[in-house]
C-alpha cells in the first residue's frame, strides 16, 4: 500500500522538478505574461576570473526567469486575493475594501505616512519652505511665477476604504505640517484635498484600481490650478468645470491590479469620458525625447497668452488632456528636478511644479 | 544554495539526481558514486560561499588525518589535531570577532591605551562551520573511543562531511550512523518516493508556515518598543516560536529526504518539542542531533552525572553555556544557554518530579512558558532589546503611538498559520498518517487504493509543493507602476 504511494509520489516529484526546463523548452504558460514592468535579469556572459560575479547573476537570472514562474505568480496572486481576501503583495499594494486598492510602503513608506507613523518635523517643512522661496526667487528674476501643486494620495481622499488597521491617525498629516510652514511664505502653495473632498460628493474623483486621480479628479485638479494662477494672471480664461461634458463609463483595471497580476479579475467600476464644450482647444506639437530620462515631453500649442512649463510626476499625465487649452504654450515634464534647459528654450512666464503627496520630501532637492 | 530556492530545485537538483541516479553502480562500483556526490556537494556550497569552500575542505582533510592518527596508534596527537585544528577554524570564524569586541570594550571601561589596537575587521561566517565542526570532532573521539574504525577513503570521509543534504543546517549525521550506507547504499524508486514525502513536507513547513511567521516577528522584533501594545508582543514572540520550529525542522525534513533520495538513513532531529512536560523533555526532543552530540563529547567526559550533584549542576551549566554559544557569537545565545541550563538544574532539585504529578496541560503550559521566554533572549538583537521585550510582555513599558495593534498582523492568511501551527506542533499529521493507513488497509479493490493514494499525492503532496512554489515565484516578483528601465 505505501510502497504504491511512494511510487506515485517519486514519479510525481521528478515531473515537477522537471516541469518547469521543459515549460521553458515548450512554453508551456507562455501565455501568462509578466506585469512587472521590467526587463528581467539577463543571462550572464560568464568571464573569467569573475566566478563570484557570475554566480550572483545567475542566481538573479533563474530566480526571475525560472519556467513557469509567471504561471505561479498568477496562481498565487488569486489564491492571495480570492481566497485569503489579501494583497497578493502587501509591501507594493494594499487591499481596501470594496474593491479599492492602495499603493503600499515600498512607495515612499505611503501607508505609514498615511498613518502618521513617518511625521514631518517642523524643521524639515521649514527647509522646504525656504528652498522653494530661493527657488521662486530665482525664478523671478527671469520672469517667471512659480506655483506649487500637491496631488493628495488617494489615501487621504479615500481614507474610508483603506482596512482599518490602516486607519489615519489624528495628528497633523506631514502636508498639514508642511502647508503651515508655505503659509508663512510668497510661494503659492496649491492644496486641493479640500476641493477634491467636496468634489467626490457627487462623483468618483480617484481610481479605485489605480493610484491616480481619474479624469474627474484631474478635472477639479485643473480648474483648481487654473482659478488660483488667473488671480495672478487675470488674461488666463476662465474656466468652470460646467464647461465640460462629463459621461461616466465602467472603466479598465488601473495600475495597482496590473502589479497584482489581477487585471482580468478586477475591473474599474467608475470612470469618465470628459470632453470640453468650449472653443478652447489645443493640441499637441511635439514629443520631445530626453537624454537621461526614458520619458519624453510634451509641448502644447493652445489659446491663452501664458507659455506655461509645467514639472510633474505621473499625476502631471492626465492634466495634458485640459491645461494646455488656457496657455499660448504648454511644456510638459516627467521630473522631479528643476530643469533649466527648459527654461532656456521654452521661455515659460509661468512654471508649475506638482508633485504627489507621498514625496514631499521631495521638494527640498527640487 | 538554500533548498527552498527556485536554482536548488529545478536546476541543481534535477540534474544531480538524473546523474545520479544514471551512474553505472555496477560497473563502476559505489567509489564513483560517492566521487559524483561529494563533488556536487563542494560545487552546492561553493555556489553559495565561493572560496570559503576551501574552509570546508580543510575541516575534511584535519579530521580525517586525525582519524587516521588515531587509528595508527597516535592517539593523543590525532585528536588533539582534531580538537585543536577544528576548533581553531571555528573559533576565528565564529567567534573571533565577539572576542575582540569583549576585550576592547574591556579595555575602553579600563581606560587602558591598547583600546585603539583592539579591533579586527569583519570576517564573514561560513555557512554550516558549526555542523561539519562537530561532525569531525565526533568522528575523531568516536574512532579514540574505539566505537568506529577509521575510514581509509578521504572521498567516502568526504562525502560523510560534505554531501548537501545536511551540508548547511544539519542535523549532525554521526560517522557511525551512515558508515554502512557509505559503502553499500541501494537507491529505488520507493525509497526515492518516501524522500521525496519528507523534503515536500518540510519544504512546506518551512515556506508556507515559517516564513509567513518570520515576517510577523520580525515586524514586531524590529518595531521600537513604544510602538505595540503588551499583546502583540506575546505575538511576536508566539510567532517566533512557531518560525524557528517549522523553519529548523522543515529544514531538517528536506535534509532527510533529501538524504533517502541518494540512499542515505539521517536520524530524526525533532520529535515535537511543544509538547514536552518539563525542559529536560524539551532537550529529547529539540535539535536531538545537537543534544545527543553535547551529552556525548561533552556532558559525560565532563563526568556527567556520575559526580556528586554540585559537579552535575556544574557539568549541566557548562553544557548548556556552550550550547548557547554553539548557536551564536552573542551574549544572548550564552544567556539563552545558561537560561536553560538553570531550568534543568531547578528541575534535577526536585521540580521534575512535582511536574510529573500534576495535571499534565499544567506541566505542558510551564514547559511553553519557560521555553518561549527563552526564544526572547534568541531573536532580540541584543540583551537589553530583550529584557525590553520581556517587559513589554508583562505589561510594562510605554506605548506612545501604537503603529502595530494586534489586528495590524490577524489577517486571514496569518491566523490560519497560526492555527496550522499550533495543530501541527503536536503529533496530528501522525495520527493522520496511522488511519490514512487504516483506510488504505479497508480498500481491499486496487483501484480504491490507488484512487486514496492519488488523492493523497496529488491533492496532498502535489498541492503542498506547488503552492510553496509559488510563494518563492511571488518572492521574486518585483513590479513597478512605470516600467523600470
Amino acid at each position: 500500500m505505501i510502497q504504491i504511494r511512494s511510487r506515485i509520489v517519486a514519479v510525481s516529484f521528478a515531473i515537477l522538478l522537471l516541469l518547469p526546463t521543459i515549460d521553458k523548452l515548450v512554453g508551456l504558460s507562455a501565455w501568462i505574461q509578466s506585469t512587472e514592468n521590467r526587463q528581467p535579469a539577463p543571462l550572464p556572459s560568464f568571464h573569467f576570473p569573475h566566478v563570484r560575479q557570475f554566480v550572483v547573476w545567475f542566481d538573479q537570472h533563474y530566480k526571475e526567469n525560472f519556467g513557469g514562474r509567471n504561471a505561479l505568480f498568477y496562481m498565487y496572486s488569486r489564491l492571495k486575493y480570492k481566497v485569503l481576501g489579501q494583497s497578493p503583495l502587501p509591501e507594493k499594494v494594499v487591499v481596501g475594501k470594496e474593491g479599492w486598492f492602495y499603493l503600499g510602503n515600498s512607495y515612499n513608506k505611503v501607508v505609514d505616512q498615511h498613518r502618521g507613523l513617518v511625521p514631518l518635523s517642523d524643521k524639515e517643512a521649514s527647509q522646504i519652505a525656504e528652498h522653494l522661496t530661493k527657488r521662486q526667487q530665482e525664478l523671478a528674476k527671469q520672469g517667471i511665477k512659480f506655483y506649487v501643486m500637491i496631488a493628495p494620495d488617494s489615501h487621504t481622499i479615500y481614507p474610508e476604504y483603506l482596512p482599518d488597521h490602516l486607519q489615519q491617525s489624528n495628528e497633523s498629516s506631514r502636508l498639514d505640517v508642511l502647508k503651515r510652514a508655505m503659509v508663512k511664505t510668497t510661494v503659492p502653495f496649491i492644496d486641493i484635498r479640500d476641493t477634491l473632498l467636496a468634489a467626490k460628493r457627487t462623483h468618483r474623483v480617484y481610481y479605485q484600481t489605480d493610484t491616480h486621480w481619474n479624469d474627474y479628479g484631474t478635472l477639479v485638479g485643473c480648474v483648481a490650478l487654473l482659478n488660483r494662477i488667473r488671480q495672478d494672471k487675470p488674461a488666463t480664461p476662465s474656466v468652470q468645470q460646467s464647461d465640460y461634458h462629463i459621461k461616466q463609463w465602467a472603466g479598465i483595471n488601473g495600475d495597482l491590479t496590473r502589479m497584482l497580476m489581477l487585471q482580468d479579475n478586477v475591473d474599474e467600476k467608475i470612470a469618465y469620458e470628459i470632453r470640453p464644450m468650449h472653443k478652447l482647444t489645443s493640441r499637441e506639437t511635439a514629443v520631445v525625447p530626453r537624454e537621461k530620462n526614458p520619458l519624453p515631453s510634451h509641448r502644447f500649442a493652445g489659446s491663452g497668452t501664458d507659455r506655461l512649463l509645467f514639472i510633474g510626476d505621473s499625476f502631471s499625465i492626465s492634466m495634458m488632456q485640459y491645461l494646455p487649452a488656457y496657455f499660448r504654450e504648454s511644456y510638459f515634464v516627467r521630473d522631479g528636478k528643476l530643469d533649466d534647459e527648459a527654461i532656456h528654450t521654452e521661455h515659460p512666464t509661468i512654471l508649475v511644479l506638482e508633485i504627489v503627496e507621498r514625496n514631499i520630501s521631495q521638494l527640498a532637492t527640487f | 544554495m538554500l533548498f527552498s530556492s527556485a536554482i536548488f530545485l529545478f536546476l541543481f537538483l534535477p540534474f544531480f539526481l538524473i546523474i545520479y541516479y544514471l551512474l553505472p553502480r555496477y560497473w563502476l562500483g559505489i567509489r564513483w558514486t560517492n566521487a559524483f556526490l561529494f563533488g556536487a556537494s563542494l560545487l552546492f556550497y561553493a555556489w553559495g560561499e565561493g572560496q570559503v569552500v576551501l574552509v570546508l575542505l580543510l575541516s575534511v582533510c584535519i579530521n580525517f588525518l586525525a582519524g587516521w592518527l588515531v587509528e595508527k596508534g597516535q592517539r593523543r596527537t590525532g585528536v588533539l589535531l582534531s580538537l585543536i585544528g577544528s576548533l581553531s577554524l571555528l573559533f576565528y570564524y565564529k567567534y573571533a570577532n565577539f572576542l575582540v569586541n569583549l576585550l576592547h570594550g574591556l579595555a575602553e571601561n579600563l581606560a587602558l591605551s591598547v583600546a585603539d589596537k583592539l579591533t579586527l575587521a569583519p570576517i564573514a561566517l561560513p555557512i554550516g562551520i558549526s555542523f561539519y565542526t562537530f561532525q569531525g570532532i565526533s568522528y575523531t573521539l568516536d574512532i579514540y573511543w574505539g566505537r568506529i574504525r577509521a575510514n581509509r577513503s578521504f572521498l567516502d570521509y568526504g562525502t560523510y562531511v560534505a554531501m548537501f543534504p545536511h551540508q548547511i543546517a544539519g542535523p549532525i549525521v554521526r560517522y557511525a550512523d551512515i558508515a554502512p550506507e557509505l559503502t553499500d547504499r541501494s537507491v529505488n524508486l520507493e525509497k526515492f518516493g518516501i524522500g521525496a514525502e519528507r523534503f515536500i513536507i518540510g519544504m512546506a513547513k518551512k515556506v508556507l508556515l515559517a516564513n509567513t511567521f518570520a515576517s510577523v516577528a520580525d515586524t514586531i522584533f524590529n518595531a521600537p518598543a513604544d510602538s505595540y501594545p503588551t499583546e502583540t508582543a506575546w505575538l511576536g514572540i508566539i510567532a517566533y516560536s512557531l518560525q524557528i520550529y517549522f523553519d529548523f525542522s522543515g529544514y531538517s525534513d528536506m535534509a532527510i529526504g533529501l538524504g533517502k533520495m541518494v540512499g542515505f538513513d539521517f536520524k530524526e532531529n525533532f520529535n515535537y518539542p511543544y509538547i514536552a512536560r518539563s525542559i529536560q523533555d524539551f532537550w529529547r526532543r529539540w535539535h536531538i542531533s545537537l543534544s545527543s552530540w553535547f551529552r556525548d563529547y561533552l556532558y559525560i567526559p565532563l563526568g556527567g552525572n556520575r559526580g556528586s550533584k554540585i559537579r552535575t549542576y556544574r557539568n549541566l551549566l557548562i553544557v548548556f553555556a556552550v550550547t548557547g554559544l554553539w548557536h551564536g557569537a552573542s551574549w544572548n545565545f550564552i544567556v539563552w544557554g545558561l537560561y536553560h541550563g538553570l531550568w534543568l538544574l531547578v528541575e534535577r532539585a526536585g521540580l521534575s518530579k512535582q511536574l510529573e504529578r500534576v495535571w499534565p496541560p499544567i506541566a505542558h503550559v510551564y514547559s511553553l512558558l519557560i521555553v518561549l521566554i527563552g526564544w526572547v533572549f534568541f531573536r532580540a538583537e541584543d540583551l537589553t532589546s530583550a529584557l525590553v521585550y520581556l517587559q513589554k510582555m508583562v505589561g510594562l513599558g510605554s506605548v506612545s503611538r501604537v503603529a502595530f495593534p494586534l489586528n495590524y498582523f490577524l489577517n486571514t492568511e496569518v491566523c490560519v498559520s497560526l492555527l496550522l501551527g499550533i495543530i501541527l506542533v503536536t503529533p496530528v499529521y501522525h495520527h493522520f498518517q496511522v488511519i490514512w493507513n487504516r483506510l488504505l488497509l479497508r480498500a481491499v479493490v486496487l483501484p480504491a487504493q490507488i484512487t486514496l493514494n492519488m488523492i493523497y499525492v496529488v491533492v496532498g503532496l502535489v498541492g503542498l509543493f506547488v503552492l510553496s512554489v509559488a510563494y518563492l515565484a511571488a518572492d521574486s516578483y518585483n513590479p513597478f507602476i512605470y516600467f523600470r528601465f
